[in-house]
């Protein structure tokens, strides 16, 4: 702050500085003198080159350091190519396509129907990031099933450096305070599928703008024929029918999309791109034409090897539709590679399902190893199977007392014990004990409960993130009184006989367990078991055994979750983990898993298989499955790897039938049926047959025109060859030299990654929570570094410190010593053109004007480099170099608005062509039903029953307002034609900086 | 001479040579055709001070960055520490375990290793390679290995070192004492040898008669005037009213100077001290009941972090003056702007008694070796301030321009192990 400088308080009085003392300043202000404190005050902006011009030059270095952050701003945002380095993943050609192809139409919406493990959610992440970036989409919503919550939170934290909050009923309450709406409170949001489906937070929902709105597992967002002609849905498809026209961006990832009923797909279609079929007979007409489409497409992959006569059977039987792609004039049996390519996409064109759906699939990308599992049967002693049968009598009797009672929740807790009985001896005997204890103390008069608390009493406990605490919650309930003497004789009998037992199949897996780690003892194994009573017992018994294992589960916070999972990357050799661990961890450094036990769920298992056997894994996966011989296990096993071959093949398509196998199993092995062994054998055979039936179903519908909708390899590999603006490599040079400059570092940390440190009074400056942090700069280490922060773009600390420079008016303008330049000085400015609207698209341009007028006109598309200060005489002739780059930028500028206007003149057809299309499918839909309503009224008038002659004036009303609605469409329709038509490119130019540079 | 070039890209590096000293650590590079010296850190300086740095976020630094490190973070002890002379220590046996306010704990080899393997790491990703086989300098006796148990306390200094290169890294270790290495990497002279070591603390001459096979040192001296001893001259001189320190003043009607905590800040070595200190916060606390914020530059270049590069750009105009006529330390960041002008005259002035000290044990030398400066074949003058104009000047008044050469001295020793390294393996 200098005398005579002009300055605005920050409530806004216009001044000049008179006389500064400390950090006070004396300032005349028009209606008199007054004292102000140096940090409420701000000097009057004025442009670079004016201050230029005036004489004003600062430093050399905040100079560069103000650049470089307008520079790297820039880039994330105009940069489609900035998203994959800002973002923690291996970028794989797929998910680079679908992300490019999605952020590309005119509306993000489509349907993400990849394979079950190709990582939709880290498309999903990439669409977001990029939409994001260029600064068009603020509010989200995720909608997810409840268990998959938390691994949203927690990739969109750790991939992407997105927070988004979970709104549960508790946030909700919270956030809801004073009647406020609690999705108004958040940006970004995250909620369960009930959750939103119920009927008040649909409403909030609704009310809340959106700009993109993200539903998982979407093929519960159901609507379904339960007959011919009457459509029902669940209370999800109308929360996203509502929303469909509210929200620009509308994402539906599902991967079962093919086993869903054409009229659910078509469902789907209709929330995606409404109006693109006017109704499901004309989508299933389109789609009947598709084994047409695949089979010339067939033909067209392999025409190279075709002979002659094969090319002219090909031309023959699809004169047609060649003719359609290619037009009358082409002979088909010359096609070369352009030909074919335009063949090809036209077929893509001709797909129904082509702009609103992608679906990639494994066989069809390739690189995945594959998986191999092994059957360990346990041969148990005569004493374990013996006890083993006892518990399962008392459980099943147990189990059909409670039934006939109505209480589920006893007979839940009844199938867990079942389930947990096969898992270990010791798991089981923890959980009799408790029980036992639970009785005693009713039985002395403790106030007992009759009713299960908490989540339970919702019916949430059918799937809850950790069994065992279930369990727990449930063991608190009462029996009834009149048994519960005979229970607890019963139960302690069981319970002394568990403690004595041994365990033959715990002994079994320390087998397996060294004959592994002898072969290979770098070997990372993950053991799932469902139970953390088991957990807990082999970890015990893994240490005795000089193994070292760590245990993932539930209840663990999120940073003991990192905890266990780093420890497991680096020191550990196994990790034991319930089912919390099968939602969401990534665990492809490891290839050997054991199931030491087996839910019912074969989705579950799944889930599993899937932590390993993913995008990353090099290797073959190894599954090694333990079971006891002649329990209810060794069937389980027989049906999940036997009948549906989870292990071997895909369960993709399997989804509708793997349902229910759960409620199934636990109906047999519960009931006290006579031939247990031929039902459930029947059982066995009825999920064979569906199994093979849908897998044959699948191989039919392989969708050879959707696969190359869903990947183009050539435009995808285009797109990650590509140098982006700005690197992470730029990001981190910026970092240090702006901490150098400000009083920080960052320095490499010995164990991988980096520290950024800040001096105490840096921190205070950018009011930062602490004043070190380790984090990893390079996306590919921090794939390694899954528990470190990801510092990028979007990470608050690096954007608070890149952003530092920006707002430093004195560093507007300076003079140095630039390399790869020559003689000088020449005047240096940089300009911005931006253009925004219906497409986002910027610039960076420098101008370097020679004292004889002559303008060198560049684009920037690398890191503006820091100069060297230099002391310089302002020269007389800036003022005509100024005019010239004025000039020339206004004639680049014009340019600029000319393509962007074509541009947005494309969009905007488009745009309107789709509100077209979207009224012509509500007019006619509306109409049609208008048509058959008259049609009744004037049948009933006439031939009508009593009871439909009543309910005439009821339907002729209704008539009269879909009459009017109809008129209603029409004006809506032509009003959102000119909101379309009145939007505009905005195509603006901002000088960054101006400079006297001098060539090195 | 050791060092060669040309057809290396072919070859492996066989083996490291480190000369781990008390005050600087320096590396050299073993191939078949000869040893060269390494670099310290990745911006490819050729030596190190002996310092290390570890902090709560488990980081280990060493170097310069350690340095730069800790004067940046300008923390308080619970949160990061800084060590050196860490080769004093080698010997003492007491010596168990530093044990950090988070936790961690360390050896004497933990912490020698932080240096060892910085060394290593900056060669092997310089030279992609993993190089395993290392010859380490030690002194003929180390500080500390006296008394009647000297052979045990100079076997466990050894052994520690040794347990310090295992922890780096390196597979294969030899040892080799730095008065050899020093001559292996020396080049074969004749004659009378005058040698002027003129460092950031001492100043030391020696005059060596190279006639016979092995060299005979006639006479020495030396003074404790040195790099440093400038840089506080320098900065009392000229820096310490710029930035208030030697001004007077009336707090509670008490007139007062600023308290000595304060002052001692002419080096980044005497900052490093400071940064962490309670007494330094207060004293500030203090002067700032006087108003109008007296210190406020000081304590933005302290807790701002800026300290580590306001030393430098005093370092950049003290080397711009060995020549130009004229200088200026100039150093800006928010909040900060200094701008102080320096002649070459006025600096010489500063130091001119100085001067005339070591010229008089220059003299004495060469008494007391009865000689003549005509006498003297070779003046070698190692150390950065033994480029100082005043200085060269009167060396080539006295014995004649042509009979001057510099060294350097910091990577002697290292160069002469990596000589060794190839002996042993190559």
């Amino acid at each position: 702050m200098k005398n005579g400088e002009r300055i605005r308080t920050s409530d806004g009085r216009l001044g000049v500085v008179s006389s500064v003392s400390g950090s006070w300043i004396e300032v005349v202000f028009p209606d008199g003198i007054g004292r102000v404190h140096l940090d409420d005050v701000k000097p009057v902006s004025q442009g670079p080159v004016e201050t230029l011009l005036q004489g004003t030059l600062g430093d050399a270095i905040p100079y560069g350091l103000r650049l470089q952050a307008l520079y790297l701003q820039h880039a994330y945002r105009f940069d489609p190519r900035s998203g994959l380095s800002n973002a923690r993943i291996e970028p794989n050609l797929h998910q680079v396509f679908i992300a490019d192809l999605v952020t590309n139409k005119l509306q993000p919406r489509m349907i993400l129907a990849d394979e079950v493990g190709l990582g939709k959610t880290v498309e999903a992440g990439l669409i977001l990031k990029e939409l994001r970036a260029r600064e068009v989409m603020e509010r989200v919503l995720i909608v997810c099933p409840a268990s998959l919550q938390y691994q949203w939170q927690a990739e969109m934290r750790s991939k992407f450096n997105e927070d988004f909050e979970i709104l549960t009923s508790a946030a909700a309450k919270y956030l809801g305070q004073g009647g406020a709406n609690p999705f108004l409170q958040r940006n970004s949001i995250i909620c369960s599928l009930p959750f939103a489906s119920d009927p008040k937070r649909a409403e909030q929902i609704i009310e809340a703008p959106w700009d993109l709105v993200i539903f998982d597992e979407a093929h519960r967002v159901r609507r379904w024929l339960e007959s011919r002609d009457k459509p029902k849905t669940t209370r999800a498809y109308r929360l996203a029918d509502d929303l469909k026209d509210l929200v620009a961006g509308l994402l539906l990832l599902t991967a079962t999309p093919m086993q869903l009923h054409p009229f659910e797909l078509y469902s789907l279609i209709e929330l995606v791109e409404p109006g693109m079929y006017v109704d499901f007979a004309s989508y299933d007409s389109r789609r009947k034409e598709l084994p047409r489409l695949n089979d010339l497409m067939i033909s067209l992959k392999k025409w190279h090897a075709l002979s002659e006569g094969e090319r002219a059977d090909v031309a023959t039987k699809h004169s047609q539709l060649l003719r359609e792609v290619l037009g009358d004039d082409v002979v088909p049996n010359t096609l070369d590679d352009d030909l074919l390519g335009i063949a090809m996409d036209g077929l893509v064109s001709k797909h129904p399902l082509a702009g609103v759906m992608v679906r990639n699939r494994k066989a069809e990308l390739g690189g995945f190893a594959g998986r191999e599992a092994s059957q360990h049967l346990v041969q148990l002693g005569d004493d374990e199977l013996e006890l083993y049968q006892d518990v399962a009598t008392y459980l099943r009797e147990s189990y059909n007392r409670a039934t006939a009672r109505k209480q589920q929740a006893i007979g839940f807790l009844m199938v867990t014990y079942h389930k947990m009985l096969a898992s270990s001896s010791y798991a089981i005997h923890q959980s009799l004990k408790r029980r036992v204890a639970k009785l005693r103390k009713q039985l002395a008069g403790a106030s007992g409960e009759t009713k299960v608390r908490g989540r339970a009493l919702g019916g949430e406990y059918e799937d809850p993130v950790e069994l065992s605490e279930v369990v727990e919650e449930l063991e608190a309930l009462d029996f009834d009184p009149t048994e519960a003497e005979a229970e607890i004789v019963e139960l302690e009998a069981l319970v002394d006989r568990l403690s004595q037992i041994r365990d033959s199949k715990a002994s079994e897996l320390l087998d397996l367990l060294e004959w592994i780690l002898e072969r290979d003892a770098k070997e990372k194994i993950v053991i799932f078991t469902q139970f953390k009573e088991t957990q807990s017992y082999l970890k015990a018994q893994l240490e005795l055994a000089g193994i070292n294992a760590t245990c993932f589960h539930g209840s663990l916070n999120i940073d003991e979750k990192e905890d266990a999972i780093r420890q497991f990357r680096k020191d550990a050799q196994v990790l034991i983990s319930t089912e919390a661990g099968g939602e969401g961890r990534n665990l492809q450094f490891a290839h050997i898993l054991v199931n030491y036990d087996l839910p019912w769920n074969p989705m579950k298992v799944e889930q599993r298989i899937g932590r390993l056997d993913r995008i990353g894994q090099r290797r073959q996966v190894f599954i090694y499955n333990l079971a006891c011989k002649d329990t209810i296990e060794e069937r389980v096993l027989d049906v999940l790897g036997e009948r549906i071959r989870l292990f071997s093949e895909s369960v993709g398509s399997l989804d509708p039938i793997l349902g229910l196998v759960e409620q199934n199993l636990a109906e047999l092995v519960m009931s006290q049926f006579e031939r247990f062994d031929e039902r459930f054998e029947a059982f066995a055979v009825d999920i064979d047959r569906m199994t093979r039936e849908a897998r044959a179903n699948e191989r039919v519908l392989a969708d050879f025109v959707l696969d190359r909708a869903s990947l183009r390899r050539d435009r995808a590999n285009e797109l990650l060859g590509e140098t982006p603006l700005a690197s992470h490599i730029d990001l981190f040079r910026v970092v240090e030299q702006t901490l150098d400059y400000f009083g920080g570092t960052v320095k490499r940390h010995v164990d991988g990654g980096h520290v950024v440190t800040l001096s105490p009074r840096l921190s205070t400056k950018l009011r930062t929570r602490s004043s070190q942090l380790r984090g990893v700069f390079d996306p590919v280490e921090a794939l390694a570094f899954e528990d470190l922060d990801f510092f990028a773009i979007g990470h608050e600390l690096i954007d608070k410190i890149i952003n530092f420079p920006i707002h430093n008016e004195a560093a507007q303008t300076t003079a140095h010593r630039v390399s790869g330049l020559m003689d000088g000085p020449y005047l240096e400015i940089y300009y911005e053109i931006r253009a925004e609207g219906s497409a986002v698209v910027g610039k960076v341009i420098r101008h370097r004007v020679a004292r004889n007028g002559q303008v060198n006109s560049e684009e920037v598309i690398s890191l503006p480099l820091i100069g060297e200060p230099i002391e310089v005489e302002i020269p007389d002739w800036l003022d005509g170099a100024r005019e010239q780059s004025r000039h020339r930028f206004d004639q680049e500028l014009e340019l600029a608005r000319e393509l962007a206007r074509d541009e947005h003149l494309t969009r905007q057809q488009e745009s309107l062509d789709r509100a077209a299309r979207i009224f012509q499918y509500r007019k006619i839909r509306l109409r049609r039903r208008i048509d058959e309503d008259a049609a009744w009224i004037q049948d009933k008038e006439r031939f009508g029953s009593d009871r439909e002659r009543r309910v005439l004036p009821a339907r002729r009303g209704k008539l009269a307002k879909d009459t009017e609605r109809l008129e209603h469409l029409v004006s809506e329709f032509e009003g959102e034609c000119d909101l379309i038509k009145a939007t505009k490119v905005n195509v603006t130019g901002v000088t960054w900086a101006a400079a006297l540079a001098v060539g090195a | 001479m050791g060092s060669c070039t040309g057809g290396r890209s072919v070859s492996r590096p066989l083996a490291y040579g480190i000369d781990f000293g008390t005050s600087n650590s320096s590396i050299s590079v073993a191939w078949n055709d000869g040893a060269e010296i390494g670099a310290v850190n990745d911006r490819g300086d050729t030596f190190m001070p002996s310092i290390v740095y570890i902090d709560s976020t488990r980081n280990r630094l060493a170097g310069i960055d350690a340095v730069d490190n800790y004067v940046r973070f300008a923390t308080d002890p619970s949160r990061a520490r800084i060590m050196s002379s860490l080769k004093s220590f080698l010997t003492d046996r007491s010596f168990q375990l530093t044990t950090t306010a988070w936790g961690e704990r360390f050896t004497m080899p933990d912490l020698v290793a932080i240096i060892l393997r910085e060394l290593k790491r900056a060669n092997d990703e310089r030279l992609n390679a993993n190089v395993e086989r290392v010859v380490i300098g030690h002194p003929v006796l180390f500080a500390g290995a006296v008394g009647p148990g000297f052979e045990s306390l100079q076997d466990h200094a050894l052994a520690q070192l040794e347990q310090a290169a295992r922890i780096a890294g390196f597979k294969e270790i030899e040892f080799l004492d730095e008065p050899t290495a020093a001559s292996m990497g020396e080049d074969q002279t004749e004659g009378i040898v005058m040698a002027l070591d003129f460092g950031g603390g001492t100043f030391d001459a020696s005059i060596i008669d190279f006639s016979a096979e092995i060299g005979e040192v006639l006479s020495m001296h030396g003074a404790a005037i040195g790099g440093e001893l400038f840089d506080t001259l320098l900065f009392d001189a000229k820096v310490a009213r710029e930035l208030n320190l030697d001004r007077e003043y009336v707090i509670n009607g008490k007139r007062m100077a600023v308290p000595g905590v304060l002052r001692n800040m002419r080096t980044l070595h005497e900052i490093i001290g400071m940064v962490g200190d309670d007494r330094v916060r207060r004293a500030f606390e203090y002067l700032n009941l006087a108003g109008d914020a007296p210190m406020a530059v000081v304590e933005e270049i302290i807790y701002g972090g800026h300290a580590y590069n306001f030393f430098r750009a005093i370092e950049n105009a003290k080397i711009e003056l060995s020549s130009q006529r004229a200088s200026t330390i100039r150093f800006r960041r928010p909040l900060i702007d200094i701008s102080i002008p320096v002649q070459q005259g006025e600096f010489e002035a500063l130091i001119e008694a100085n001067i005339e000290t070591i010229d008089f044990q220059v003299d004495r030398t060469l008494a007391d070796a009865r000689l003549d400066a005509k006498d003297v074949d070779l003046v070698i003058r190692t150390g950065g301030s033994s480029r100082i104009p005043a200085f060269v000047h009167r060396l080539e008044d006295r014995f004649g321009q042509e009979k001057l050469v510099e060294r350097d001295a910091f990577t002697t020793v290292a160069l002469g192990l990596g000589m060794r390294a190839c002996e042993l393996w190559g």
